[in-house]
């Protein structure tokens, strides 16, 4: 009787163990995750906005030092000395946890925007990484508009 | 060893017999607004849902034996108390919706309807086809609003409200927690396109959980982690371009195990507007957070697959 007892018992437990907690390496979002060489959280910068295009099926978040978050404050005047931002587009994914939310898939490109010199002779460089690997770029054509571009965005409102 | 097993087995029927007497009160009150939908989809919820999720419940002989009916009782009082399709009248539009994404999404994962239940009623499995229809309803609720004049107003209300803002105490939530403004300077995770509510949110982890991340220790989240996500609306213009429009809410999840035992070892709080309004009447409000996140059980119900950066 007793040795019945133990055997369902235990039957029991393993039943119970059974059933796991997901495997937290399936539960990081890998391809969308940044490359080891590429340390985005060293930088400290923090998210200014983010923005979806639908055309592209794209979402990018992007991030600035206190400089680049003045600059693109609406409230505050804007200086470019010191600016450094950070752009990461991704292309977007279906939420496998949530029908009726798209996430980051396929990391696509980060872009980077650096101020140098100060006052009136601030010029901003640019530089573009694409890929998984974020490979840099040398071709700087349209470099221009991204800069535009980029230094067009509001900052969200965050209270 | 006849005799050993004898006894108890009458008392057990005893018990039994008794038991069937003491019965709790499962009745069904006034239908006040039927849930609208077309007959398709309706017909799967009702069949699927409405003994537990209406005032319409309908219990046949074998979930009235106890101790079974003590459950069925149970489940029908707190199914009915999250999401009654029979007073759909009393919800806002926009809550309407969000039950109806939420409802959609529990079945999904197979967290609803609850496995015992189904066990006994089979006639309550819902099939993939059944489950296609219903995303297709919702799928259909979504439209494109591009210029939307009453989100450009609100978001132009709150920028030039902005600089009039000043706070000099931080809000605290009905279950205690304090407002956490630091969160604007961590580390993003993740972030999320809504298209069933017209939002989209950023995810952000504090220093443990940006290090929980990169070591893959997320299930369980380490205690210490904070997890924050704020929501604004979506502004699209003609070329599909969608930016952040006025600011709607942010929430937190504060992992520890002993402080937050009795919900789930997080910390649960959501501050509204960029008067950061905290939410819920009472400490309770936490169970509404709980019963959405429930599926996620098995990621330590979080949903954000997070981003190492
Ligand atoms: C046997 C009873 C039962 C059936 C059938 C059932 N539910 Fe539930 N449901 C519950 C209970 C009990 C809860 C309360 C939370 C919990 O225990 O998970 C709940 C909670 C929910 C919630 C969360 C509500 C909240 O608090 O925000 C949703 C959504 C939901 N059910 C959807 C469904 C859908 C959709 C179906 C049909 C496909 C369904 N349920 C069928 C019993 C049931
Ligand atoms: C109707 C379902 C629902 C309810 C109710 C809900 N959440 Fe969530 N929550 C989600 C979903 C879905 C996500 C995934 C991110 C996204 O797409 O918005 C999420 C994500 C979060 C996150 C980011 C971590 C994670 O799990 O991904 C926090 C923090 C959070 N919710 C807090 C809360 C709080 C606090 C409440 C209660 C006041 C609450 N939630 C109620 C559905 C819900």
């Amino acid at each position: 009787m007793k040795r019945i007892s133990t055997f369902i018992i235990s039957a029991f437990a393993i039943f119970i163990s059974c059933k796991q907690a997901s495997n937290p390496d399936q539960l990081i979002n890998q391809k969308a995750s940044l490359p080891d060489h590429f340390k985005l959280s060293e930088l400290h910068q923090k998210v200014i906005t983010s923005f979806i295009s639908k055309k592209d099926s794209t979402m990018s978040i992007l991030y600035g030092n206190h400089e680049a978050y003045n600059a693109l404050d609406s409230n505050v005047p804007s200086s470019l000395s010191g600016v450094s931002a950070t752009l990461v587009t991704w292309r977007q994914q279906d939420d496998p946890h949530w029908f009726g939310a798209r996430i980051p898939g396929d990391l696509l490109a980060v872009e980077t925007i650096k101020a140098a010199g100060t006052g009136k002779n601030t010029v901003l460089n640019y530089q573009r990484y694409t890929g998984k690997q974020l490979v840099k770029l040398a071709d700087t054509t349209g470099r221009a508009g991204r800069i535009k571009f980029i230094m067009s965005q509001q900052a969200s409102i965050l209270p | 060893m006849k005799k050993y097993f004898l006894i108890p087995a009458l008392a057990v029927t005893i018990i039994l017999i008794c038991l069937q007497f003491i019965r709790p009160k499962v009745d069904n009150p006034p239908v006040t607004g039927d849930l609208q939908a077309p007959e398709q989809v309706k017909a799967i919820l009702v069949r699927a849902c409405y003994d537990c999720h209406s005032n319409q419940t309908n219990l046949r002989w074998y979930d009235k034996i106890q101790p079974v009916y003590w459950q069925v009782a149970n489940h029908v009082r707190e199914g009915r108390k999250g999401l009654n399709f029979s007073n759909w009248d009393k919800l806002a539009p926009a809550d309407r919706k969000g039950k109806l994404w939420e409802a959609i999404n529990q079945l999904e994962e197979g967290a609803m309807p609850i496995k015992s239940y189904t066990f006994v009623h089979s006639n309550a499995k819902v099939s993939k086809q059944d489950l296609a229809v219903l995303k297709n309803y919702l799928a259909g609720m979504v439209h494109d609003m591009p210029n939307d004049t009453s989100k450009i107003h609100a978001l132009d209300k709150q920028l030039q409200a902005k600089a009039a803002q000043e706070r000099q105490k931080l809000p605290e939530s009905p279950n205690g927690i304090t407002y956490l403004p630091d969160y604007k300077s961590w580390q993003v995770i993740s972030t999320s396109d809504r298209f069933d509510n017209e939002t989209m949110r950023v995810i952000y982890g504090n220093e443990i959980a940006v290090k929980a991340v990169k070591e893959h220790h997320i299930n369980p989240w380490p205690n210490g982690t904070i997890l924050a996500k704020s929501a604004w609306d979506k502004i699209e213009d003609t070329n599909g371009n969608v930016t952040t429009g006025a600011f709607k809410q942010v929430e937190f999840m504060i992992k520890d195990n002993e402080k937050y035992k009795s919900t789930k070892g997080w910390g649960f709080a959501r501050f509204k507007t960029p008067k950061l309004t905290p939410y819920g009447k009472d400490a309770m409000f936490t169970t509404e957070c709980i019963n959405c996140h429930k599926p996620m059980h098995e990621n330590d119900f979080v949903f954000t697959f997070p981003i190492k950066n």
